[in-house]
């Protein structure tokens, strides 16, 4: 990185590019192997700064009744592809715990923590043997896992014990309404179309091009954006739309045709929508002459490259990703709760921390509401502490306790700001985040919007 | 509402907006309107959404996507409609405070001169509260003496011919990359009857160690090149010595030789994703524009001399040389080479050595063509090498090079006419046609078939 940037903005760099690696790895429902874990391995040692005092969180006993007690299952990878991010969540949900019992713990007593490793998607019997074990030793819900694949892999088995699994980070679009027990706070991935599909048009693009890789991720997104895109009245799709099968398979190793028969429809805008692809349809795009200040990445491409590419090489790309940058505040917080429950080290990533944090207070709450913490009780009253009855709005669990004792209807909104489930048990709203690249690193923060469905 | 939030963002929030407010234009209408009680449009130089209010914000460019400065954009709502120009960047955008209809309009009048709108001057917008509503006119026509953005001008010859010799120039840079990866294939396929499955790993580690020798280590490229291929040679001699040596004295038959080549590509390709992960790993940090009658990048040219150089030395050496002739003779009949005194196990393991090296050269050339390599790219490349050296007819140098330029040329060239997605198909098809009416493959000698 060049001298003359600022410590902070080297730290925000840094932890950008944590997050966006963070977030590439979460939506893609592979899991097995993390595309860019290096670039979240990039450590944002602002956490450390300030001195937190988090105590440690119960561990919880098996033989405990877990109706008239808090036990809250940790289902989070801490091997595999997306081990990264277990700190992070662990921290979210220890934090959350922390805060929960020194405003007094749920129904009179503290709640306890039940964690095991969640793994990654091919690890699907690791990951079912892990998550019987904690069933068995009955908690009262589960937050996890962090990949839409291990959701997939433990759904049946969560819906067999019908308990709570509150995931803070899968997106994929296929798991909305799957089953009743299923619930998630991370902003789905039709909210991040609809925001980069605005910033597009406001741009002023008139001719997109989208270079899209043949994946239910990217073709999701790009019918996303391609419809904002139409219905602006002003700019239209020139490549890579619906339909004309322009996809390229998410194996292609070579993209100078792909990238000479997008640049022959004369485009204002290209859009690339993939992973790790995206290292080497850059070089192609440049050498071919297009100003990759005209280009626009995805979550899963919103990386910092400064290992790969030359100074300079993206300066002016814009992009999106899913939620709120975690604020330093938080970081060190999580980073401490993380810690004082036996964590080893810093947290690398702090992606969806803010969103194990919500969970785990909205469990709590609705455990309160319903006076039990029967998983039963939470499922049935998760959406109301959530906002669906429109409640009063409060921001923390003590706030929202005192509101629930007084016989109030809540609003519980947290760190991550997302609105109330909708009917499908999915956030009704939530934030995308709009970044652009100074240097090769998407570190320069836009604007923030709130997407709704 | 979601003041939490709020809070979040503000850390990054603060130090973003002094630059906004500093490098915007002054808004030359600032004026707030009251279009019935809520509904209030302010015109504003940036405008970041919060949760009571929606932006309404969009850039005007002409064909030539250069800013159009000063035209007049309306907004309203039943109500007094307010008026702005666009800035230098040709950006205007309205701050409202109430979700819900508007109507935007462009004055058509305040255009530059040679301008007009593309679709209508009118659009209906609707803002959402916390969210940007993104509002825009296509315009026809380039402006004169106005601004030009350095960034614009994207490129792209979309003359029929142009795009013909374009595909023809990609196809000619695949076809010869595919050769040099090719002829370490058909070479051991000619010695030894065995088809190498595990032939494209050796290409993936060339550039696995172009990675690890030029990028982390920071050695010259042209020496990395050096010890790259050196050390893929030495894997090819290594190999001949631990597996494809005993395998043979023991008596193994092809098939099974060949599955013993299929378990160690995987075996391969999973240690390659353990050591580097799933990732694109560059060979070199540098990006070159496209120049020259092909239009492709100097390295581009470079690679496709070295390769064509490489080929027909292989293909003299072959021919001309006492050591290419011994291999001929060990290709042709083994037991009758070595009852002429030819070392079999010699040739062997130099033909085993010269095609780990060249295909360590070839993954180097195409990581540093195509911008990487990854666990998985020697894997994709098979499935376009074998065919190409059964077109072109195993075991012979020539052949390994017209069968990649027939694979290169028909998968680039296909795309002209078909769907990119079905290039690699379009190439099979040719293989099989080929193959009906010549089954020996093109350069083949019809003698090895039957």
């Amino acid at each position: 990185m060049p001298g003359y940037r600022s410590t902070g903005r080297r730290l925000a760099a840094l932890a950008m590019g944590a997050t966006a690696a963070v977030a590439l790895a979460a939506c893609s429902s592979g899991g097995g192997t993390s595309p860019s874990a290096s670039t979240g391995a990039s450590s944002s040692s602002s956490a450390s700064a300030s001195a937190v005092s988090v105590k440690a969180v119960p561990k919880c006993e098996s033989g405990a009744d877990e109706t008239t007690q808090l036990k809250l299952g940790a289902f989070i990878p801490l091997t595999g592809g997306l081990a990264f991010l277990g700190p992070a969540a662990v921290g979210g949900v220890d934090l959350a715990l922390n805060d929960i019992n020194e405003a007094g713990g749920v129904l009179g007593k503290d709640a306890c923590v039940n964690l095991v490793d969640s793994s990654e998607t091919s690890q699907a019997a690791l990951s079912v043997a892990n998550i019987k074990k904690q069933l068995q030793s009955k908690v009262s819900a589960i937050v996890g896992p962090e990949s839409s694949g291990v959701t997939y892999n433990v759904l049946p088995t969560v819906n067999g014990a019908k308990t709570v699994l509150f995931s803070p980070a899968a997106t994929d679009d296929g798991l909305t309404g799957v089953s009743p027990y299923f619930f998630r706070n991370p902003a789905p991935n039709s909210f991040e179309a609809s925001a980069l599909g605005s910033q597009i048009v406001a741009d002023g693009r008139t001719k997109v091009a989208f270079l899209t890789f043949n994946d239910p991720y990217g073709t999701n997104l790009r019918d996303g954006m391609e419809s904002v895109i139409k219905d602006s009245g002003s700019a239209e799709v020139v490549y890579g739309a619906k339909g004309k099968n322009q996809e390229f398979p998410s194996t292609e190793t070579n993209f100078g045709s792909d990238v000479s028969a997008a640049l022959a429809t004369k485009p204002d805008a290209i859009v690339i929508i993939a992973f790790d692809q995206t290292k080497q349809i850059i070089p192609a795009l440049v050498s071919a002459g297009w100003k990759m200040g005209n280009s626009y990445f995805v979550d899963g491409n919103l990386n910092d490259y400064s290992a790969d590419l030359p100074e300079g090489t993206l300066t002016g790309v814009k992009g999106a990703t899913q939620g709120v940058n975690p604020s330093p505040e938080l970081r060190a917080k999580l980073a401490a709760a993380y810690k004082a429950n036996g964590g080893s080290s810093e947290p690398t990533a702090y992606g969806y921390g803010a969103e194990a944090y919500d969970a785990s207070t909205l469990i709590a709450l609705a455990a309160e509401k319903g006076k039990s913490a029967a998983s039963e009780d939470i499922r049935k009253n998760l959406p109301a502490v959530s906002g669906t009855t429109g409640g009063e709005i409060c921001k923390s669990f003590s706030a929202c306790k005192q509101l629930l004792d007084d016989g109030k209807e809540i609003q519980y909104q947290g760190y991550a700001g997302t609105g109330p489930f909708n009917s499908k048990r999915d956030i009704s709203s939530g934030y995308i985040s709009i970044y652009q690249y100074e240097g090769n690193a998407p570190s320069k923060f836009l604007t923030s919007t709130k997407e709704s469905d | 509402m979601l003041v939490a939030a709020l809070g979040v963002l503000s850390g990054l929030l603060l130090p973003a907006l002094p630059a906004q407010a500093s490098s915007s234009p002054t808004p030359s209408a600032s004026s707030s309107a009251a279009a019935g009680d809520s509904s209030a449009i302010r015109a504003t130089a940036t405008c970041a959404q919060t949760d009571t209010t929606a932006c309404v914000a969009g850039t005007l460019r002409d064909a030539d996507t250069n800013p159009v400065r000063g035209a007049t954009v309306t907004l309203a709502a039943g109500g007094t409609p307010v008026a702005t120009k666009t800035s230098a960047e040709g950006t205007f955008s309205f701050t409202v405070t109430a979700a819900g209809r508007y109507t935007l309009s462009l004055d058509e009048s305040t255009l530059p001169e040679g301008l007009t709108p593309g679709n209508g001057t009118e659009r209906t917008i609707t803002a959402r509260l916390g969210a940007l509503s993104p509002a825009g006119f296509a315009l026809e026509g380039a402006q004169q003496g106005g601004e030009t953005d350095p960034e614009a001008t994207p490129q792209g010859d979309t003359s029929a011919f142009g795009r013909f010799w374009n595909q023809v120039s990609l196809g000619l840079l695949l076809g010869l990359l595919l050769a040099l990866g090719a002829i370490g294939l058909s070479l051991v396929y000619g010695t030894t009857g065995l088809s190498n499955f595990a032939h494209a790993e050796q290409v993936t580690l060339g550039g696995f160690l172009g990675y690890v020798f030029a990028v982390q280590l920071g050695v010259p490229f042209v020496l990395a090149g050096v010890i790259v291929i050196v050390l893929c040679a030495l894997t090819g001699t290594v190999q001949d010595r631990l597996i494809w040596q005993p395998l043979r004295r023991r008596g193994l038959g092809l098939t099974q030789l060949m599955v013993v080549t299929i378990g160690l590509q995987l075996a391969l390709q999973y240690v390659y994703q353990f050591i580097f992960g799933g990732g694109v790993r560059p060979v070199s940090r540098t990006i070159q524009a496209n120049t020259g009658p092909l239009n492709i990048t100097p390295n581009a040219y470079i690679a496709m001399a070295i390769s064509v150089v490489v080929l027909i030395g292989v293909g003299l050496l072959l021919q001309r040389t006492r050591i290419g002739r011994a291999t001929r003779a060990v290709a042709d009949n083994r037991p009758l080479a070595a009852a002429s005194g030819i070392d079999v196990d010699r040739i062997i393991r130099l033909v085993w050595t010269i095609a780990a090296g060249l295909a360590g050269l070839a993954g180097l050339l195409y990581a540093l063509v195509y911008g990487g390599i990854a666990w998985n790219t020697g894997a994709e490349l098979l499935l376009l090498l074998f065919p190409a050296v059964t077109l072109g007819g195993f075991g012979t140098a020539f052949g390994a090079l017209v069968g990649s330029l027939v694979i290169g040329l028909v998968t680039q060239l296909s795309s002209l006419v078909l769907t990119a997605q079905l290039r690699y198909a379009s190439a099979l098809l040719i293989l099989i046609v080929v193959l009906i009416f010549r089954p020996q493959g093109i350069l083949g000698r019809r003698s090895r078939v039957g």
